[in-house]
């Protein structure tokens, strides 16, 4: 994981978070602040997709920010997968098919995993 | 081909001052109800976009953190002035940064001629 991405979060289908990962020391948000945080985008990404001015409706994939910026996947299943990185990091989108395609194998293949 | 759908003024308490579309295609919900629902987007989405940021962001104002979001069929250009008036203006989502051009907006067209206007009311729509 480059040292310029922060923080990893994935949030099911129903907006609660299932998975976080930090890979910077700094701003280390307690869980508590997470679970809110990722939940409340959950519902920020429904919203701005039905606010749509023209073509199909899709919910937020990019936020970008003076200090970091904030890149969505949203997969077919309403699986979220959200990363926090710095302004100048490009290609995060395939970044994060590249991490579905680990939990797809990894977590929903493992016999033992329940959602 | 870029493409610009609308744009919305609103003040801090969420009265919308002024609201302009063009090319607009889609309009799944009344007028009233999308500003409103669009006003408070924006304010939680400001409220975590402060909170995410990294510790060294901290000192710098709330209202300079959020620029701009992308869906994958618009992009929502944000600025707020210390006033706390937010200028919103949604384009196709190949357009660059646009808040350059919304600050021009407010200081050479809302400051010239609403604020220097003494005949419009502050905190009621625009109609000069």
């Amino acid at each position: 994981m480059p040292q310029r991405c922060n923080t990893l979060f994935i949030v099911n289908k129903a907006g609660g978070l299932i998975y976080t990962r930090h890979f910077s020391k700094e701003n280390q948000l307690n869980v508590n602040d997470c679970l809110r945080l990722a939940s409340t985008f959950h519902s920020m990404h429904a919203i701005a997709g039905r606010l749509t001015p023209a073509g199909a409706p899709s919910g937020i994939e990019t936020v970008e920010a003076d200090t970091f910026r904030l890149q969505c996947f949203q997969t077919p299943t309403g699986i979220k997968f959200i990363m926090l990185a710095e302004p100048m990091v490009s290609n995060l989108d395939n970044l994060l098919r590249q991490i579905y395609s680990l939990y797809s194998d990894f977590v929903l293949k493992n016999p033992f995993y329940v959602s | 081909e870029k493409m610009i759908y609308c744009f919305y003024l609103f003040d801090r308490n969420g009265v919308c001052l002024y609201y302009e579309d063009w090319n607009r295609s889609k309009k799944l919900m009344g007028e009233a109800e999308e500003q409103k629902l669009i006003f408070g987007l924006l304010f939680s989405l400001k409220a975590s976009v402060a909170q995410m940021r990294p510790n060294a962001g901290e000192n710098k104002p709330a209202i300079e953190a959020l620029h701009c979001y992308s869906t994958s069929s618009y992009k929502l250009h944000y600025f707020e002035t210390p006033t706390g008036l937010r200028f919103l203006l949604l384009t196709d989502p190949g357009v660059p940064s646009l808040r350059e051009c919304l600050r021009q907006v407010y200081s050479h067209i809302y400051v010239e001629y609403v604020v220097k206007n003494p005949i419009q009311p502050m905190g009621q729509p625009i109609t000069c």
